[in-house]
């Protein structure tokens, strides 16, 4: 009995702590996912004003661009070669007619070496076909007068700035890249190496092939991986700035105080409900040892009534065989005294057999019995109360003959069905027994003509305790254990108490059997 | 090669026009010189011979009239220079913060893997205040050459200034491997320099250094380049290269020579120059005081005759008077005449032009033999050094020029130590040599000539005494 409740009572328990427990831990998880995440965009924010002053720069570098470009001269080649000696930026000008031919400079005119080199670079740009402003104009207003055109040639990504000038004239200013790199890096921030901070965290600038080319920061421990990576707009496409940043700052920091607050939390109240259920376990422990020492108790009294019980029927038997038969009156109250006497020692014999139950078997005495005089015996025991309640009784006694039967349990289990028949069916005015013998079973159906037993409850009237709470029922004083103990008894005697379908009222069907079985 | 070595066999008389003309009488300009080695050439033959683009500096009036500066020095604080590098080269720092004055601009980069403004460019105050600045550099990892530069540059543009000199002086002591490191890279960075006006000197200490990388960053943005072995010769180095920006009397040179029609211009020996048909355009940062630079240009003189007069070339020259901070201009051309007599063609020869043309010829094939030993092939590279010693010493001594006989002993010397175990060191002598010679270079004289001691004629005694070149 114990047992079997500590195991699912535990077993809830440890699952409620365990539930607790895993979404403690993913709630911990979750949120410290949600922080890194956080964080991250945090700094990824910080590689976009990165990203921005790296823009400024550029836009620097197109100012420039544009106030050296801005007077074109009468001689186009001279005008060229002087802008590209005054710009530190600029490591060729190309200029397209508004045809987009290139007209400066041009193979088989008179040019330098450095023209020629320019040329060869930049020969994927002039085949490629390209035609800068147009391609734009079917996506945008048409107004893109000026823009960027990069593309890969010999140390890497090149780049290419050109202008439409309103009379059609494409200017096209090849940037020096190494120019480039240097304008970038000097505007970006330096380390401070003398305050002796490690800020923990360090920027990088990659180019196309993933190649520093600069960094600013520093870490305490050695190169891991980039924390965010930010890939940046036109024309620096593919290239990307990387942040990385010490392990031992808020990772252990901000996440595992997040995981220790939830993990502390559902640990408390895992240990509280821990503590509840060992309460709750202590107290019906108690109540458990409470009830069964009631039930000691009980049966003891029960005990002690059987004594003086039994006197009381042997005496009150004595009385009858020495009253005169004319003395009705006082006859009538014999027979009364020993009805009730009947009625209380069933009781007593049920309240000590249920007692019993599970503790040790009943032991059966088998002996040769005559069924229906047992039946008879029974049935006259109840008759004078039947009679008063207007019942009749009905004997249809088959041919069972002699049987080897335990007589006190058939006598128990009729008892306790007939006591039903009086309590609950008192309204159907009949009781009908029948007894046959099926094979080696003896068959005896008590059938009354009451309310019957509802199939859906059919089960449930086995248990102990449970009554069919009706009309019928209520108010009628009852154990609920009768039916209980009847079944038991059957089953002990090799059979079965079971409730037969009836249109009428309820019929059991007690089912015993006549030969001892080769049971262990 | 024979083309190159045949400037002795044009020999004739000379005929030089140097026209240099001073638009006020006061204000002191650049002295230029246009001239050949041999004023009078062989009639009616195709040939090639040189011109000479000379410039002279103005004597500076006193040390109080020089033009300010703003210097960035980028000093190398990669682990490699801890220890006595690091602290000669702060010595040498602190020795050119005291030659300053408060005129002047300063800032003070140091760089590893980072690189560190420590001294955002400032005028030069507290000159104790700079000093405990660059007392705090320690040592630390990689070298993020071109970064530091970058920075060092971007110091400077917060005074760009017409009237300023400005310089980034860099010491290096190690192979750049942070960001862009090869030598390509670094003199596209020394070609948009000096688009702006700023030269980059080099000083490349020690024997690991990348001299390629050191010597085209100072050559393409026109600064200088010194090659120290030891760290006690910084302070002297440094010494040199403040003397040198503190000298500077003409800046932004730009010069325009534009040739005859019918003579063609082949090559311009030494300097980045843009020749486009005709013209040729050369761009030097500066002319320091009493100092000549100049430009030599192969050309192709077309078959004339006898009672043609070539006016080779026409010169102009512009650049910012550093005394006047005024924009000046000079022109200048260069005539030939033709003789059919080899007696007049030979006994016409000038002389400076000669050695300047020699110069530069065995210069370019030293530059030649070092590329040979880089593509392994020793033997090949040691018959033109070798070649290269005899050139300059018939030539020094037919010009009777003791700087072109050095100038053979340490080819000779080169030639000597092209095995395994002293190339490291030599290829950073010859490199720094090259382009001491190639740009007419003034600092780093006191080193090289250490470095030549050993090839000095009165310590030659054949190739046992070369280990001790080596200290």
């Amino acid at each position: 009995m114990k047992f079997r409740l500590i195991v699912p009572f535990g077993f809830l328990v440890l699952l409620s702590v365990g539930l607790l427990m895993w979404f403690g831990v993913r709630l911990a998880h979750d949120e410290q996912r949600r922080v890194q995440e956080e964080l991250r965009d945090l700094y990824r924010g910080r590689l976009i004003d990165v990203e921005s002053r790296l823009q400024d720069a550029l836009s620097g570098i197109i100012v420039d661009v544009k106030r050296v470009t801005e007077q074109s001269g009468e001689d186009r080649g001279a005008w060229a070669r002087a802008v590209v000696r005054r710009s530190r930026f600029v490591r060729q000008l190309f200029v397209q007619d508004s045809e987009r031919r290139l007209i400066f400079p041009q193979l088989g005119s008179e040019l330098s070496d450095r023209e020629r080199d320019a040329l060869l670079r930049t020969r994927s740009v002039w085949s490629s076909g390209i035609e800068f402003g147009r391609a734009e104009e079917s996506q945008s207003v048409g107004l893109e007068r000026s823009g960027w055109y990069t593309w890969f040639w010999d140390t890497g990504l090149q780049f290419l700035y050109w202008q439409i000038r309103p009379d059609g004239t494409v200017i096209c200013a090849e940037l020096d890249r190494v120019a480039v790199m240097a304008e970038l890096i000097a505007r970006l921030p330096e380390t401070d190496l003398l305050s002796g901070e490690t800020g923990g965290e360090l920027i990088a600038l990659l180019d196309e092939r993933q190649r520093e080319l600069y960094h600013w920061g520093s870490l305490q421990d050695s190169a891991t991986a980039p924390y965010v990576t930010h890939s940046l707009a036109e024309p620096l496409t593919s290239w990307t700035l990387t942040l990385s940043r010490s392990r031992n700052e808020f990772d252990g920091g901000i996440g595992s105080s997040v995981r220790f607050n939830y993990l502390s939390g559902f640990i408390l109240l895992g240990v509280v409900v821990l503590l509840l259920a060992v309460y709750v376990y202590r107290e019906s422990l108690r109540e458990f040892k409470e009830a069964s020492t009631r039930l000691t108790f009980v049966n003891q009294v029960s005990h002690e009534l059987k004594t003086p019980l039994t006197n009381i029927r042997l005496y009150s038997e004595v009385l009858e065989g020495q009253l005169d038969d004319e003395n009705q009156q006082a006859q009538q109250s014999l027979s009364v005294i020993q009805n009730e006497c009947r009625r209380l020692s069933r009781l007593i014999i049920n309240v000590l057999t249920f007692s019993n139950r599970g503790q040790r078997k009943t032991k059966l005495h088998r002996v040769e019995t005559d069924v229906n005089q047992v039946i008879d015996t029974v049935v006259e025991s109840f008759r004078p109360s039947l009679n008063a309640n207007g019942i009749e009784i009905q004997v249809s006694k088959g041919d069972v003959a002699e049987c080897q039967i335990d007589r006190d349990i058939l006598e128990q289990i009729l008892g306790n069905l007939i006591a039903n028949v009086e309590k609950y069916a008192k309204a159907g005015k009949l009781l009908d027994l029948t007894s046959r013998l099926e094979g080696d079973d003896l068959v005896v159906e008590v059938a009354d003509g009451g309310p019957g037993i509802p199939r859906e409850k059919a089960g449930f009237v086995f248990k102990p305790f449970c009554r069919l709470s009706n009309r019928v029922s209520d108010g009628v004083a009852g154990t609920g254990i009768g039916l209980t103990i009847a079944r038991d008894l059957a089953r002990t005697h090799g059979g079965e108490l079971s409730l037969l379908d009836s249109k009428i009222g309820a019929r059991f069907e007690v089912r015993l059997r006549t030969r001892e079985e080769n049971r262990i | 090669m024979m083309n190159l070595m045949s400037v002795e066999r044009l020999g004739a008389a000379a005929l030089v026009l140097g026209l240099v003309f001073a638009p006020s009488a006061q204000a002191k300009q650049v002295q230029l010189e246009v001239s050949m080695p041999n004023p009078v050439l062989l009639a009616n033959k195709k040939q090639t011979t040189y011109l000479k683009v000379g410039m002279t500096g103005f004597e500076m009036a006193n040390e109080r009239s020089r033009p300010p500066v703003n210097v960035a020095i980028v000093l190398d604080r990669s682990g490699s220079m801890s220890g006595e590098k690091l602290e000669r080269a702060k010595d040498a720092a602190k020795e050119a913060i005291n030659r300053l004055g408060s005129q002047d601009i300063l800032s003070l980069v140091v760089y590893d893997s980072t690189v560190d403004v420590l001294v955002p460019a400032t005028k030069v105050g507290d000159k104790e205040l700079l000093h405990q600045r660059v007392d705090q550099i320690r040592s630390g990892q990689s070298t993020a050459l071109f970064a530091g530069v970058s920075k060092g540059a971007a110091e400077l543009r917060k005074f760009m200034e017409l009237e300023r000199v400005n310089r980034v002086i860099l010491l290096s002591d190690g192979i750049a491997n942070k960001g862009p490191s090869s030598p390509a890279e670094l003199g596209e960075l020394g070609a948009s320099l000096i688009k702006e006006g700023i030269s980059v000197s080099t000083i490349g200490l020690g024997l690991d250094y990348n001299e390629d990388l050191m010597a085209k960053l100072a050559d393409r943005s026109d600064g200088n380049h010194v090659f120290v072995e030891h760290p006690n010769q910084l302070v002297g180095v440094f010494n040199e290269e403040f003397g040198d920006i503190l000298s500077v009397v003409a800046q932004e040179v730009d010069i325009k020579i534009k040739t005859a029609p019918a003579v063609r211009p082949v090559r311009v020996l030494g300097w980045d120059a843009d020749i486009s048909g005709n013209e040729i355009h050369v761009s030097m940062n500066q002319i320091y005081s009493e100092q000549e630079k100049y430009v030599i240009v192969e050309v192709e003189v077309p078959a004339s005759s006898v009672e043609e007069k070539l006016e080779v070339a026409t010169v102009e020259v512009a650049y910012t008077n550093m005394e006047t901070s005024a924009s000046d201009r000079l022109s200048g051309a260069a005539k030939l005449s033709f003789s059919e007599s080899k007696e007049i063609v030979g006994a016409q020869i000038n002389r400076d032009v000669m050695i300047s043309c020699t110069t530069q010829i065995a210069t370019a094939n030293n530059a030649i033999a070092t590329r040979l030993r880089d593509e392994g092939k020793v033997e090949q590279a040691r018959r033109i050094l070798t070649d290269n010693y005899a050139y300059l010493e018939e030539r020094g001594r037919a010009l009777n020029s003791d700087f072109l006989l050095q100038y053979g002993f340490s080819n000779r010397a080169d030639a000597q130590n092209l095995d395994a175990e002293n190339w490291r060191r030599q290829r950073k002598a010859m490199r720094f040599r090259q382009q001491v010679n190639m740009k007419q270079q003034s600092a780093g004289n006191s080193v090289q000539q250490q470095l030549d001691e050993p090839a000095l004629p009165q310590s030659f005694q054949g190739p046992a005494q070369s280990q001790s070149k080596s200290r």
